[in-house]
């Protein structure tokens, strides 16, 4: 795996020979493997709503914060005082870019199309006029044009406008600068773009996508050509959030360059330390799957106590109880979530799932994350977290969590639901086992007529663990596991135990 | 209709088909049937962007009346001086009804 990343990357070197300049746009840089080409235009096509415009201002406002490169913003639809103002949200500050030299409008916004009247041959050459003027005017480097398909609008010669936009495209290209166009579409699915020569007159095409998932709006991005260059393949999620503007998950590059940890970290219970063969491994993804009231948020407390206890900081995102809910109950186990809280080794979020979309929570984890630097986290649960959210939206949260954590070497520990109460899998876990490196197992078993509950190590990648079923106690302490394991039943995990032996036995008759 | 109106036309460079255009304009001008006068203003867009980015000029040429209130433009070369006479009618005609004009648009919009 590890080689065949290293050739991959070889190869792009050597292909790769495109004068390449950042976008500053979060992820961008990885599904495009460098930015945009300088000298070379870029169409970004989408509906109505889908950020066209944002990705663009984006484009120009990073390129001055964080290259210094001055830009060019012309826009053929909204106004110029609109531009201004429908971006200040992001922190992006236009007038004063405007005022230092950095950004320049070209305004083609049309006029109201009955008040046009084309008597004879044109051209655009006063737009490019004006265009080279204010690229002149301030050394621009960047440049974006928004959206053009008003242009097709006003002129309603297609032919002409094509030769025209290429014409503009030619010349701007000469300048060696990075465009952005963008484009309207009208169907997520159909047509690159509206009048169909849009994507012919540049070398790239980007496609954003703002999709209708099961109730939820999904945003993602596609290359879905890069003259030149290697990209990603396929959709990419993204959010647009405030400040920072449009993020994008870049799941399909994610690269498997964690380096697997052989230090141990405490469970916070001695003896299951023991049974996992000596704790979790420190940079671990253990997933904690039980019934409900089987003991997971105990688990997650006992977690959160090894991690004061050596020192560490926990991070807990609760989806499913309130800091107060979780603090009382902690407290019923003999831990004070409070005054480690004060102490500064504990951190709760407590959010509701439904709350913002799975992109948006896993950029806020990641901001927890940056904030607090945690050595541990725990996020309880991740069936409150699956409610509501498409199985691939989900399955793409995972990899980019664990991913994630992994890569920061963080303990992490989460919950999951099973949706029966004896014995049982959960859909859950047969999408999320793969991903995690340890499963432990809380179950409810029935021993002649009274509850138990048991748990187990099902899995620890990388490790010998104890294969026995255990029983365990909850009381003011926390969890107590029993010393010994069940030696004399079999059918636990199936929540109905017969004593060893004896239901072979009763066949045979 | 005794107004003395001003127009701008704007065109990218010298160029033979620019002159024309700029002759004909010319001659529509100065025979203007409809009473007030009609002057053109000529604008290089080569030597004064500025102009242009004002005027919002995207195409050329393009002839407009100088006035705060007019939108209207017309766009292409004219080829001889019928072509020009309609298009200073297009853009007068507006000026006479501009307040009407305005109020239509306001309700359309």
């Amino acid at each position: 795996m590890a080689k065949a990343k290293k050739v991959l990357h070889d190869e792009v070197a050597e292909t790769d020979s495109l004068d390449k300049t950042g976008t500053g746009i979060p992820g961008f840089e990885d599904i495009s493997y460098g930015g945009l080409p300088r000298g070379r235009s870029t169409l970004i096509s989408g509906s109505s709503g889908s950020g066209k415009t944002i990705f663009a201002s984006q484009f120009l406002a990073e390129g001055i914060n964080k290259f210094k490169e001055p830009g060019v913003f012309v826009t053929f639809e909204e106004n110029i005082a609109d531009l201004r103002k429908n971006v200040v949200s992001f922190g992006w500050n236009i007038a004063n870019y405007e005022k230092r030299k950095m950004w320049r409008f070209v305004d083609a916004s049309a006029t109201v199309e009955n008040e046009i009247k084309i008597v004879g041959e044109y051209n655009l050459d006063a737009l490019m006029i004006r265009i080279g003027s204010m690229i002149d005017e301030i050394g621009a480097k960047r440049i974006v044009l928004d959206s053009i398909g008003s242009l097709f609008h006003h002129f309603s010669e297609p032919a002409v406008i094509r030769r025209e936009l290429f014409k503009i495209l030619a010349f701007l290209k000469k300048k060696n600068l990075a465009i952005i166009i963008t484009s309207e579409r009208l169907e997520e699915y159909g047509s690159v773009s509206r009048f169909g020569v849009e994507e012919y007159i540049t070398d790239n095409v980007i496609i954003l996508r703002n999709v209708l998932e099961d109730e939820k709006r999904r945003r993602s991005i596609e290359i879905l050509k890069y003259r030149g260059s290697l990209h990603s393949r396929g959709e990419q999620s993204f959010v647009i959030c405030r400040p920072e503007g449009v993020v994008i998950i870049p799941l399909t590059r994610l690269e498997m360059t964690q380096k697997s940890s052989t230090k141990r970290t405490t469970s916070g219970n001695k003896k299951l330390d023991e049974i996992c063969g000596g704790g979790f491994f420190k940079d671990s993804i253990v997933l904690i799957s039980g019934a409900t009231g089987t003991g997971k948020t105990l688990l997650v407390a006992e977690f959160v106590k090894g991690g004061a206890e050596s020192k560490g900081r926990t991070l807990l995102l609760a989806y499913e109880e309130s800091r107060e809910q979780l603090t009382r109950n902690a407290a019923g186990w003999g831990v004070n979530f409070k005054q480690l809280e004060d102490e500064g080794s504990l951190k709760i979020e407590s959010i509701y799932p439904e709350t913002a979309s799975l992109e948006e929570h896993l950029l806020n984890i990641q901001k927890y994350i940056t904030q607090f630097k945690p050595h541990r986290l725990a996020l309880d649960s991740l069936s409150a977290i699956e409610r509501g959210s498409s199985k691939k939206n989900f399955r793409e949260f995972l990899i980019s969590l664990t991913s994630m954590l992994k890569k920061q070497e963080i303990t992490a520990l989460f919950t999951s639901t099973s949706t029966t109460i004896i014995g049982g899998s959960s859909v859950t876990d047969s999408h999320i086992s793969t991903i995690t490196d340890s499963i432990i197992l809380l179950r409810y078993a029935e021993i002649f007529g009274n509850i138990h509950r048991v748990i187990t190590v099902l899995k620890m990648r990388g490790s010998l663990h104890a294969k026995e079923i255990y029983e365990f106690n909850i009381n003011k302490n926390g969890m107590t596991i029993d010393d010994h394991s069940f030696k004399s039943m079999s059918g636990i995990l199936g929540g109905m135990p017969v004593p060893a032996g004896k239901g072979s036995a009763e066949h045979e008759d | 209709m005794t107004e003395d109106r001003i127009l701008n036309i704007y065109v990218t460079g010298p160029g033979k088909r620019n002159a024309d255009t700029i002759s004909n304009c010319k001659a529509a001008c100065a025979s203007w049937p409809n009473g007030g006068s009609v002057s053109l203003r000529v604008i290089d867009i080569l030597k004064n962007p500025k102009a242009a980015e004002k005027d919002k000029i995207l195409a050329t040429p393009t002839l407009i009346l100088q006035s705060l209130d007019s939108d209207r433009r017309v766009i292409g070369e004219f080829k001889n001086e019928k072509v020009a006479h309609q298009a200073i009618c297009f853009l007068t005609s507006e000026a006479t009804n501009k307040k009407n004009y305005g109020k239509s648009k306001k309700g359309s919009s």
